[in-house]
């Protein structure tokens, strides 16, 4: 009970409760893209989104890469955070809370559709418990030394849902190394802020993808391409039941078209999600739907109209200003 | 949406962001701390009052003694300003005996002839000063004798005399007597005797003693 109260005393968040943490808890969100030498960030009041940030990694107070590492070298601690100054340009309350989308390196991250029944455990805290202590146990041939965080979520990829499934239910099981997330964290404590989640891209790309796109039509295949390499994913109606990592779109595709026999899907439809537009796109099939500027309209219902550092509002088209916009909603 | 892949620590801190029992329980502590702030504030004034009241003791303190070693220097004198003030009562008991007999020889008519005029100090008081006992005088008696013509012009002359004598002399004075009588030559002549009483310690700035300067107070 001392140790409780001294610990609260010691690190409690003073200034937190001063901003108007005692009253309450409906904070902004910063909600940051992390590439590999590339920050974007929506700012969000609870109302949806005010604010995005294409060029962040130039600021003296930026995040650090997907890689870990800060983008510039630290020449004393600037007068103002990054966050303070991005919640009073976009007259948002000081107290934010930070949400990290991250374009990990293939060696940082790592992504499984598997069952409890396959992990041999019987339930999604045992298995995060294992995959914690022993990942070579649970995946078998783990190649990392470098220790992961790891999280699961349904086939439903529902962000905000606990996760109780059957045992023989497909669960998506994604990691990225610790190292990546502790300097997240880091920065947002020297930042003030508290942290919502540290997502990889192409998860984050699934759960929007699986939530907006009609795949409770028909089966589907998804591939996310990032800077740092290609995710692919078979759904089956709503549920994913097959995820990969290849170098290229065309690989992912070759991939899941192998798969698409003993994954017993039924003519899926195929979705490219681009972080940008592949230069390889002419050797893409025709049937494949490009989620880009051109019918992102069409999928999310309409433009984001957001304000800039200028201080203009300027619609964005880019699905990555879509997907940040969706995530602060859920 | 659930906090993915934050490490426990943090999580836990963030737990006394948004956990009502510890903003309440940080609201309570910092409330309390907000009503100590009358109480230092009384205290920290007190420390600077009572600190300010120690620096004036101690320079007043620092004057006091400055004072008084220069005031030792200074006693010799005070003491020879002690023996002129002890002095003050004799030097105010007197008479302008000057101003007077002036003051007399410009008030007598040409009737009368003053023959023998007597000043004379009376109701002595005994004074003890350092230098010794004296004797200072309360009164000053006055006699004016003379002769009046029968065939003057004017037979209250010597009243006249006497009545603008006394307005002369300072407040308090009065005639003591006034007399007529038949002198030896007493066809032709009457001889007049008049005396006043006058303080010694008043003005006389009725018989002519003008104040030439600021009295000072030495």
């Amino acid at each position: 009970m001392y140790n409780d109260i001294a610990t609260f005393l010691r690190e409690m968040p003073l200034r937190h409760y001063l901003a108007g943490g005692f009253w309450s808890t409906r904070e902004p969100t910063l909600a940051f893209f992390i590439g590999r030498d590339q920050i974007e960030a929506l700012a969000a009041s609870g109302r949806g989104g005010v604010g995005y940030e294409s060029s962040l990694e130039k600021d003296n107070d930026a995040p650090p890469f997907a890689g870990g590492q800060s983008n510039l070298a630290t020449t004393g601690k600037p007068s103002r955070t990054l966050s303070r100054k991005l919640t009073s340009r976009y007259r948002l309350r000081r107290n934010v809370k930070h949400l990290f989308i991250v374009d990990a390196d293939k060696k940082d991250q790592f992504f499984s559709v598997d069952t409890l029944e396959r992990l041999r455990q019987k339930s999604v805290t045992s298995a995060l418990e294992e995959m914690h202590e022993n990942p070579q146990q649970v995946f078998g041939n783990w190649p990392e030394s470098a220790p992961f965080r790891w999280a699961i979520v349904n086939k439903e990829l529902n962000l905000g849902h606990e996760t109780s499934p059957r045992i023989d239910e497909p669960l998506l099981t994604f990691g990225i190394a610790d190292e990546v997330c502790a300097s997240f964290e880091s920065w947002s404590q020297n930042q003030g802020a508290s942290v919502v989640a540290i997502l990889p891209l192409p998860v984050a790309v699934l759960a929007w993808a699986n939530h907006t796109l009609a795949t409770k039509d028909r089966d589907s295949l998804v591939v996310i391409a990032t800077n740092q390499g290609t995710v692919g994913a078979a759904f089956r109606r709503r549920s994913l039941i097959y995820i990969c990592q290849e170098e290229n779109v065309s690989d992912a595709f070759s991939v899941l078209d192998r798969e698409t026999d003993d994954l017993e899907l039924e003519d899926p439809v195929r979705y490219l999600w681009a972080l940008n537009v592949p230069e390889e796109r002419r050797s893409i099939p025709e049937e494949l739907v490009i989620i880009d500027e051109e019918n992102i309209q069409g999928i999310s219902g309409g433009s984001l109209a957001l304000q800039e550092g200028h201080g203009k509002k300027v619609k964005h088209d880019r699905p990555l200003v879509h997907l940040l916009h969706w995530l602060v909603n859920q | 949406m659930k906090p993915y892949l934050i490490s426990t620590e943090v999580l836990a801190s963030q737990v006394f962001r948004y956990h009502p029992a510890y903003r309440f329980a940080a609201f309570l502590l910092c409330a309390f701390l907000f009503g100590q702030i009358p109480f230092i504030v009384w205290i920290v004034y007190e420390r600077d009052s009572m600190a300010q009241g120690q620096e004036r003791a101690a320079q007043l303190a620092s004057d006091s003694q400055r004072i008084a070693s220069d005031r030792k220097a200074l006693a010799p004198t005070e003491k020879k300003l002690k023996r002129i003030q002890d002095l003050a009562p004799l030097l105010r008991a007197r008479l302008p005996i000057g101003a007077v007999l002036g003051k007399i020889e410009q008030l007598t008519p040409p009737d009368l002839t003053v023959a023998k005029i007597t000043i004379d100090a009376e109701a002595y008081q005994p004074l003890q000063i350092e230098s010794g006992l004296f004797h200072v005088p309360r009164q000053i008696r006055i006699a004016i004798e003379g002769e009046q013509p029968l065939k003057a012009g004017d037979p209250e002359a010597y009243s006249h005399l006497a009545q603008a004598l006394l307005r002369s002399l300072p407040p308090e004075s009065k005639i003591a007597e006034t007399t007529l009588e038949e002198g030896l030559d007493a066809e032709h002549y009457k001889t007049f005797r008049l005396i006043f009483i006058a303080p010694t310690n008043a003005n006389y700035f009725g018989l002519g003693v003008t104040k030439l300067a600021t009295q000072n107070t030495l």
